[in-house]
């Protein structure tokens, strides 16, 4: 199996964005885990 | 009887919802944003950023106000493409995704909340103007950086860019340069 699955024309431009909105979704939800919501946990 | 054995349960319940719950192990959270990376890569082949984001909304507004001037700026002009709209972007997209995924995460954690974090000495007004030179500052430094601590420490880093361990290095070292200035800011 060869990735990146984007490129190799597995979906196209449109689902291309719903994956960026899922991927940042699980990005803003473990930084958020990790106190990123916070900035005086970030300083303590 | 039971009826107050049940009002404790429930009142426990309810009191444990109120309370927010601690935050994740930071290598636990870590590993996630690791593999959040890695499926960014295998699924798109593309890392994950924030700062290209605020780029492309900057250019959109630009474009609207002055739409012959953000043609004329090089720097605004690479995220203005004839035809498509500045905000059809995977960044723009990823960020949106961002916002809802860190508020999921604190609506879950309990930990969503209408306040201002500052230290007991600081004025609210004060705060917010931190916030604002600071961000300033940051944004500025990305511009010359050619990325945020997403897109050159984590993205970048994690491709062994020499550039981005060499920003990840300054962002980190000018932090805890200028941290020992500001400590009161919290105390």
């Amino acid at each position: 199996m060869s990735a990146p699955f984007y490129k190799l024309g597995a979906f196209g431009d449109e689902a291309s964005l719903i994956v960026a909105f899922l991927i940042g979704t699980f990005f803003g939800f473990f930084l958020e885990r990790a106190g990123f919501g916070s900035a005086k946990k970030l300083v303590s | 009887m039971a009826s107050v054995t049940q009002n404790v349960v429930h009142g426990a319940a309810a009191e444990r919802t109120r309370v927010a719950q601690p935050y994740m192990n930071p290598y636990l959270a870590g590993i996630g944003l690791g593999l959040v990376l890695l499926a960014a890569f295998v699924l798109v082949g593309r890392g994950l950023g924030a700062s290209g984001a605020f780029n492309s909304t900057i250019a959109w507004l630009v474009s609207l106000v002055a739409p012959a001037y953000a043609r004329s700026n090089e720097f605004l002009a690479a995220y203005l493409e004839e035809g498509t709209h500045p905000l059809k972007s995977w960044l723009v997209f990823e960020v949106v995704g961002v916002f809802v995924g860190a508020l999921l995460s604190g609506l879950l954690a309990g930990r969503v909340a209408t306040t201002v974090e500052k230290g007991p000495r600081v004025s609210v007004g004060a705060r917010f103007a931190y916030a604002f030179v600071g961000g300033g500052l940051m944004a500025i430094g990305a511009a010359f950086a050619r990325g945020c601590t997403s897109g050159q420490a984590l993205t970048g880093g994690s491709l062994l860019n020499l550039g981005s361990w060499a920003s990840m290095m300054c962002i980190f070292g000018g932090a805890y340069a200028v941290a020992w200035f500001f400590r009161r800011q919290w105390r």
